[in-house]
């Protein structure tokens, strides 16, 4: 009988997860616990503990996941903008982009996170994001081979494309020097397996899957149909999706994972909108049952699987994938939505990560 | 801690401290101590400061916070100015006898590598101070990352340094890493667990750097190798695509080369649908028929993939 660390770690997590699947037809317990999530998520936006401080050059993103999450499940917001507005706006950089916190260089990923945050505020503090050095400092990360850097010395990945391209489309300040090769660099990161990696020859991984393919429908006018390997990135994406635990993984041969339903589920609304052939090749049932009855902590929050914590982080993602198996999109660039039955939040944008109206009100600021 | 602030004279420093009256969303409880530290940070940080005193504090914070992109950043600028007037060059490392750096603390740093392996700041560092045409270095690096892998062998981090490593001996230094003892490494890791997908993607990576599979006696031998690795658990995922892979990448009749290995496994999703790629069209849809049965729940994909 073969036994490796691998199955063994797949048939613990069964084991955790199956029973708890199985009680899918008590609707006392297939519930979305709202209320709790609400709570758990402001309690993140106010003191943190000394233990967060491995946090300290992510504070954008604890603002952005938690306004993000509490937004996407119909929490009124507003009363929050001033100090969304104030809290990110002391990450701004001089020279511009968004840092990790007050004084800090800025970063790609900050930068999404803080733009992302301030998308759910007011046309008087978008008008304080300054666009003019951003995009300056946006062209210094950018590489000849399409690619774009973190930071001044940081790695080059499609998570950075997606940043750069993503912030620099919802601010209305693409140009042809930010996209230039940056589908030709995409293309380069898909791998044998079908997924995408971190850099050309890497092992697939759903969260740059996710940043990949979101990077391609920025592009204005790219057929994304001709430039990857469409085939080769469903079979994959099928894959990640297993029958005893519905869930997603970010990997061949890894374990499920509550923020996959996002990173992994959320590329399933970018493909269909490529074909219209392409429908329904997936379980949307099966990744809400895992979401509902596997990522739900008792004391609210939402997690990677049973037996982790819930953290903001991955109460923002589940939510997002929720939305991506709770709603079909047509109209892609307008991303219409129909509930596909009675969902539990929002409808996601599916490339921005932000709730449809949020996006969408942001887009009509100048 | 606090000793540390007697090593250096920092009265001319003015700490700069973050405003905390408004924009308090997800504050964090800092200590006292990480708090000041992070108050001169931002002061010598901002005046481009390249010091040993700067350098010390960069290792203060990082002992505290290993994910700080900002020091790690900061740091680096640091090294690249002055290291070398800091730390011995070539100093020995925690990982036997190698991994020597330029201008770093290469003892401290393994030691961090090793308590903190999923930070990914520490690798991209650690490519920054690459020694080119140090064939120590490049060695240095596989120990560290072999190191890592013992302990958790799908390390996404580990695996894309290892790749970076690799390239970067055989473009930079004139006696590189080798194909043979890396290759018998992913052998030695897919024998343990031939479910990690991390040493089959290393594999083709290898594979593709080193084009030793165009011998058709090597090709041979590794299809061999493939066919005996999905014989141990035919659902397996890894191998599959791996195996496609290469017979697309090397073998003159790759589908038929395909075909001759899928065709050994009756009755198993993942062959069926090899054998089903490898059919002409007319013959597909009995094949989708049979993947449908053993995978109803993925029905609608073999119906859409093989339009039937
Ligand atoms: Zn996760």
């Amino acid at each position: 009988m073969l036994e490796t660390r691998t199955l063994r770690e797949q048939r613990e997590t069964e084991d955790l997860c199956v029973p708890l699947l199985e009680q899918e037809d008590n609707p006392e317990l297939f519930v979305f616990f709202r209320d709790k999530h609400v709570k758990f998520l402001r309690g993140m936006l106010g003191n943190l503990s000394s233990g967060f401080i491995s946090l300290d050059a992510s504070r954008p993103w604890m603002v952005f996941w938690a306004v993000n999450g509490l937004a996407l499940m119909g929490v009124d917001t507003s009363e929050l903008r001033g100090e969304i507005e104030a809290t990110l706006l002391k990450c701004q950089h001089p020279d511009g982009g968004f840092g990790g916190g007050f004084g800090q260089p800025a970063h790609l990923a900050c930068t999404y996170a803080s733009i992302m945050a301030l998308a759910h505020t007011s046309p008087a503090a978008w008008s304080k994001i300054d666009r003019k050095k951003l995009c300056e400092w946006l062209l210094t990360l950018k590489q000849p081979d399409g690619s774009f850097k973190m930071c001044l010395h940081g790695e080059t990945d499609p998570r950075a494309t997606y940043c750069a391209l993503s912030v620099a489309s919802i601010l209305k300040i693409m140009d042809k020097k930010l996209t230039e090769n940056v589908a030709t660099y995409i293309k380069t990161c898909q791998t044998y397996e079908g997924g995408f990696g971190n850099q050309p020859l890497a092992e697939a991984h759903g969260g740059y899957a996710f940043c990949a393919l979101a990077t391609l429908h920025l592009i204005p006018d790219l057929n994304i149909a001709e430039t990857i390997d469409l085939p080769g990135f469903i079979s994959w994406l099928v894959a990640r999706q297993q029958h005893v635990v519905p869930g997603f993984s970010g990997r061949i041969n890894k374990l499920v994972d509550g923020c996959y339903g996002h990173w992994v589920g959320g590329c399933w609304a970018l493909v269909e909108s490529i074909d219209e052939g392409i429908t329904e090749l997936w379980d949307r049932d099966g990744l809400q049952s895992y979401n509902l009855m596997c990522c739900q902590a008792d004391r609210g929050g939402l997690r990677d699987k049973p037996g982790c914590g819930p953290d903001s982080y991955h109460t923002n993602y589940v939510l997002c994938g929720l939305a991506a198996c709770q709603y079909a999109y047509s109209n892609p660039g307008k991303w219409q939505p129909t509930a596909q039955c009675t969902p539990s939040v929002l409808p996601l944008h599916p490339v921005y990560g932000l709730p449809l109206t949020t996006a969408n009100r942001a887009d009509g600021w100048t | 801690m606090s000793l540390f602030w007697e090593d250096y004279n920092w009265d001319d420093v003015q700490p700069v401290f973050e405003d905390n009256s408004s924009g308090k969303l997800a504050a964090i409880a800092y200590s006292d101590e990480y708090k000041k530290a992070m108050g001169y940070l931002r002061a010598v940080m901002g005046a481009g400061e390249h010091s040993e005193r700067a350098l010390a504090l960069t290792k203060q914070i990082i002992a505290d916070n290993a994910a700080h992109y900002s020091v790690w950043d900061y740091r680096l600028d640091i090294v690249k100015n002055i290291g070398n007037d800091v730390f011995d060059y070539r100093k020995v490392g925690l990982v036997k006898s190698h991994a020597p750096t330029i201008g770093e603390d290469g003892e401290w740093l393994n030691e961090l590598t090793l308590d903190t392996p999923k930070n990914y700041q520490i690798w991209n560092y650690r490519q920054h101070l690459e020694i080119k045409d140090c064939p120590e270095y490049y060695n240095g690096e596989v120990v560290a990352v072999k190191f890592i892998l013992e302990d958790d062998p799908k390390n996404f981090h580990a695996w894309s340094h290892l790749k970076w490593t690799v390239s970067s001996s055989l473009k930079n230094c004139s006696a590189p890493l080798l194909l043979e003892p890396l290759l018998e490494y992913t052998n030695q890791l897919i024998q343990e667990d031939v479910f990690n997908n991390s040493a089959w993607s290393f594999r083709y990576f290898l594979y593709q750097t080193w084009p030793v599979l165009k011998s058709a006696e090597t090709l041979d031998k590794e299809i061999l190798f493939v066919e005996e690795k999905i014989a141990m658990d035919p659902m397996n995922e890894s191998p599959w695509p791996y195996l496609k892979a290469v017979c697309n990448e090397f073998s003159p009749n790759a589908l038929s080369t395909l075909r001759s290995v899928a065709i050994k496994f009756p009755d198993n999703a993942r062959a069926l649908e090899a054998v089903a790629e490898t059919s002409p069209a007319e013959e597909q849809a009995a094949y989708c028929q049979k993947l449908c049965e053993l995978e109803n729940f993925r029905a609608n994909y073999w119906r859409y993939k093989f339009k039937c």
